[in-house]
């Protein structure tokens, strides 16, 4: 028991980090791109939303194919990033960053775009009678009465962040200490028969994710309350 | 306000930019690339290990450690999967096969090290049954109604699975055995599924039920090597870096030794 839960401590440590570093990511992007999408009228919106929307359903191994495939050593991206930094991009701490990043995008943009669209554009437009940047307007008007909703979103995208598996073994592998996040640590002590340290990983990503939902749940709640 | 909205996306791609940088400077730091840092290379390799091996290379490893003082991190997977993810660049130092094949390959491709291939031994399959079933003592009774499910690792990419494979095809009532074949992603997995029941019987690496680690309860009984041709199994330094390949020659050296094999042989690897 205690040796299972020591084997624990370094993927959840790393899943940590992995999901603190990848929420933050998705949520300064999910929340600009909601924000375009939300706002902007340009050609090609509908398929820019498509594309931003993918991770939600393709198959995580297409997903992570097409990430190693764009992302590998023998990839234009990859080679210039050796090139940078002297290491590989993927199969490091970094490649698992992306591939959270990536899968947790999503649910940021679609619950952030819901909530910016809710907001009121009578407030909006008094903002810019009163003389105030576009940029003014979002951040003093929009995002704030929106942020019920960018909470919702950056909630699901943490959980959905902490709980990928298919895109992260794929790109990043199961390297125990560098690459073997919660959810790939679950996965190799079942094949390990390892039931203490699977069974406690499992129960680690369950209640996160419950709690996570709760907050969800009561974001999205009480905000459809006040606009009512 | 055409101007305002092109000065407000020159803001977003700016943030973007800027977080994109930040990202993956912060993700870089407070983690350690096998191939950056040099005191932490000094004192550390990665062995990726097909999963039969699981059991016997923890000992190797452990042992390893302690003569030697160099850090082990292991990480199991397929073989076939594990030799795609060198080729894309994973920072594996050692790989230890299933199969020779696949490092032979490696070395083609100028990916490992030809001087340091070695045979550490060849695939042998056991026949594992289900807590409750009648203990099946070869792969023809498996045909018997008892035996509704039946698990192997995927032929198309695990040799153990390709050998099991052949193994069914030799016996007389093969095509009935086929008939209740599941799949696994490699022969842990089998074993795996064995174990929980969610199939009868199982053939696995006959390394992986020598095992202590879980206390190892199940039937097994050795398949007769006549039915399937001998796959030799190697290992070979993949490291990139200098530091690496020396820690790595270590562990290849280690893996030969007296202790080495004194281990692989009680799991029944032999060279």
């Amino acid at each position: 028991m205690i040796a299972a839960v020591a084997s624990l401590s370094e993927p959840f440590w790393l899943s940590l980090r992995v999901t603190a570093i990848a929420t933050v990511v998705a949520s300064v992007l999910g929340i600009g791109f909601a924000y375009v999408l939300a706002k902007g009228r340009f050609r090609g919106r509908s398929l820019v939303e498509a594309i931003v929307t993918l991770p939600i359903v393709l198959p995580p191994t297409v997903l992570g194919y097409y990430l190693l495939t764009l992302l590998g050593v023998r990839s234009p991206i990859g080679q210039a990033f050796q090139r940078l930094t002297g290491s590989a991009l993927v199969f490091t701490p970094r490649a698992a960053v992306i591939a959270a990043t990536i899968s947790a995008l999503p649910y940021v943009i679609r619950a952030a775009r819901a909530a910016i669209e809710n907001v009121d554009e009578r407030c909006e437009a008094a903002m810019r009678v009163a003389g105030h940047s576009e940029f003014g307007v979002a951040r003093l008007v929009t995002l704030p009465l929106a942020k019920r909703g960018l909470g919702a979103g950056i909630a699901l995208g943490f959980a959905r962040a902490l709980g990928d598996f298919g895109a992260t073994v794929m790109i990043a592998g199961n390297i125990p200490g560098k690459t073997q996040t919660l959810p790939i640590a679950v996965y190799d002590a079942v094949q390990s028969g390892e039931s203490a340290a699977a069974r406690n990983g499992a129960l680690i990503l369950l209640s996160t994710a419950v709690v996570v939902l709760l907050i969800v749940t009561a974001l999205t709640s009480r905000g459809n309350g006040e606009h009512a | 306000m055409r101007s305002i909205s092109a000065v407000n996306r020159s803001r977003f791609t700016a943030c973007v930019m800027a977080t994109i940088a930040t990202s993956l400077v912060l993700s870089g730091c407070g983690t350690t690339d096998a191939s950056s840092g040099a005191n932490r290379a000094t004192r550390e390799i990665v062995v990726g290990a097909a999963s039969d091996l699981r059991p016997a290379f923890t000992k190797v490893a452990a042992d390893f450690t302690s003569a030697s003082g160099i850090r082990v991190t292991l990480s199991f997977g397929g073989s076939g999967q594990l030799k795609r993810q060198i080729e894309d660049g994973a920072p594996i130092d050692v790989f230890a096969s299933a199969d020779r094949a696949l490092v032979e390959n490696l070395v083609d491709q100028g990916l490992a090290q030809q001087s340091s291939l070695y045979t550490y031994g060849y695939v042998s399959l056991a026949l594992v049954t289900a807590q409750g079933i009648a203990p099946a003592s070869s792969i023809s009774a498996l045909s018997g109604a008892e035996y509704r499910r039946i698990a192997i690792a995927n032929p198309a990419i695990a040799p153990y699975g390709r050998a099991a494979r052949q193994a069914i095809d030799r016996t007389t009532a093969g095509s009935e055995i086929v008939d209740k074949l599941v799949l696994a992603e490699n022969v842990a997995d089998a074993l795996r599924l064995v174990e929980s029941g969610d199939v009868d019987a199982a053939i696995v690496a006959t390394s992986l039920t020598k095992s202590t680690l879980p206390p190892f309860s199940l039937t097994t009984s050795e398949v007769s090597t006549s039915l399937y041709d001998a796959i030799p199994q190697a290992v070979a330094i993949t490291a990139i870096n200098d530091q690496s390949k020396l820690n790595a020659r270590a562990f290849v050296e280690f893996l030969k030794g007296p202790s080495g094999k004194m281990t692989m042989q009680a799991y029944g690897f032999r060279p």
